[in-house]
């Protein structure tokens, strides 16, 4: 029963996070300054994906062949590879390195 | 990076930036269905059940919330921290939903309504640059990811497989890596995305240390905050239709497919 209560609340509250800023801030003129501070939310944003997903919560989670399969996505779009080839060279790296580290 | 035909700005229909962002939704859907099947064999160690999980799926389709929920629970913790870990892993819809606010259509239970299609990847994809987002790229990246998360919570769910086995193929460096491709794609966009994405790492990485994942993102979207140190934009407000700008995502979907 708790687990039904706990998927339903989570479920709620997501709803709430997503609707917020949309039912409140939609459709009405921002000043200047919100709207150049919300322009660069997203790379704000990404770069905390990243490092949030890399590291983990105190920096628990860090695991050098996970950086390096993303090191690889970045050398590979530094020469241009198309998207897969660039997935399936950091999904390479990272399981030949985590079998050759086993 | 550019092996499609260049779409003039403004002639892309709704219905084609909808296929676009299925196409560049497409990666994205491959690594949540990868991750919804961990997910799916998880809950089965934890005796969740055949229903809960999927339906766990359908209503909160957010992977770091949905395995913060089944750590919490699985640890013994009760109903209120496990809830309390996933809301803060939640949190970060919140300056996601700000920026993406004034894209979305309709009065403001329609937006409501409409701001749920926003999840990490489609979120990042749909971004125009310069705080645009093309609402119809957000819907059709988040229409074919959510069934890919639910399939993928039912297949680990009847299969349970051994949750190791994503973790040695190497599987689980698809979504960071996605979202590397789109952060060097922001940079490139614009260079005025440089400082806030340094500081935005800078912030997460030491928030991490002794914050949850929610609060730690919601301080690294606070580096936005550096446009107040430079001068009050004179470009007008926002166009009434994204139509004019959403040439970058016609080209990165074409390339997700391509």
């Amino acid at each position: 029963m708790s687990l039904w209560i706990a998927i339903g609340a989570i479920a709620l509250i997501s709803f709430a996070f997503k609707a917020i800023g949309p039912a409140v801030l939609g459709g009405r003129e921002l000043p200047g300054r919100t709207r150049s501070v919300l322009a660069l939310v997203a790379p704000a944003l990404l770069a905390g994906f990243i490092v949030t997903a890399l590291a983990g919560p105190g920096w628990s989670a860090l695991d050098l062949t996970l950086f390096a399969g993303l090191a690889t996505v970045a050398v590979l779009r530094h020469f241009r590879a198309p998207l897969p080839v660039t997935l399936l060279g950091a999904v390479a790296v990272t399981a030949l390195l985590r079998l050759w580290t086993s | 990076m550019n092996n499609s035909l260049p779409t003039p700005p403004g002639v892309a229909t709704p219905r084609e930036r909808f296929r676009s962002g299925l196409a560049v939704g497409s990666g994205l859907a491959a690594a949540s269905f990868l991750l919804a099947t961990s997910f799916g064999a998880l809950t089965q160690a934890q005796g969740w059940g055949t229903l809960a999980p999927i339906l766990c799926s359908v209503v909160v389709f957010s992977g770091s919330a949905q395995f913060a929920l089944v750590a919490a629970l699985g640890t013994g913790g009760g109903v209120a921290s496990a809830v309390t870990a996933a809301a803060l892993i939640n949190s970060r819809f919140l300056p996601m939903g700000m920026a993406v606010a004034g894209d979305l259509r309709g009065g403001r239970l329609r937006r409501a309504l409409e701001g749920q299609a926003v999840v990490d990847g489609s979120w990042a994809a749909a971004h125009l640059g310069g705080g645009r987002f093309d609402r119809y790229v957000l819907f059709g990246a988040t229409a074919i990811q959510w069934p890919a998360w639910v399939a993928g919570t039912a297949l680990g769910v009847a299969v349970a497989p051994e949750p190791e086995l994503m973790h040695r193929l190497g599987l689980d460096v698809i979504t960071p890596a996605l979202l590397v491709t789109f952060l060097i794609d922001e940079l490139r966009k614009e260079r005025a995305n440089r400082l806030p994405a340094l500081l935005g790492a800078v912030i997460a990485a030491a928030l991490i240390l002794v914050l949850p994942t929610g609060p730690a993102l919601i301080g690294a979207a606070a580096a936005a905050l550096v446009a107040l140190a430079g001068p009050a934009p004179k470009t007008p407000a926002r166009a009434a239709d994204a139509d004019s700008a959403h040439q970058a995502d016609a080209d990165s979907a074409a390339e997700v497919t391509g």
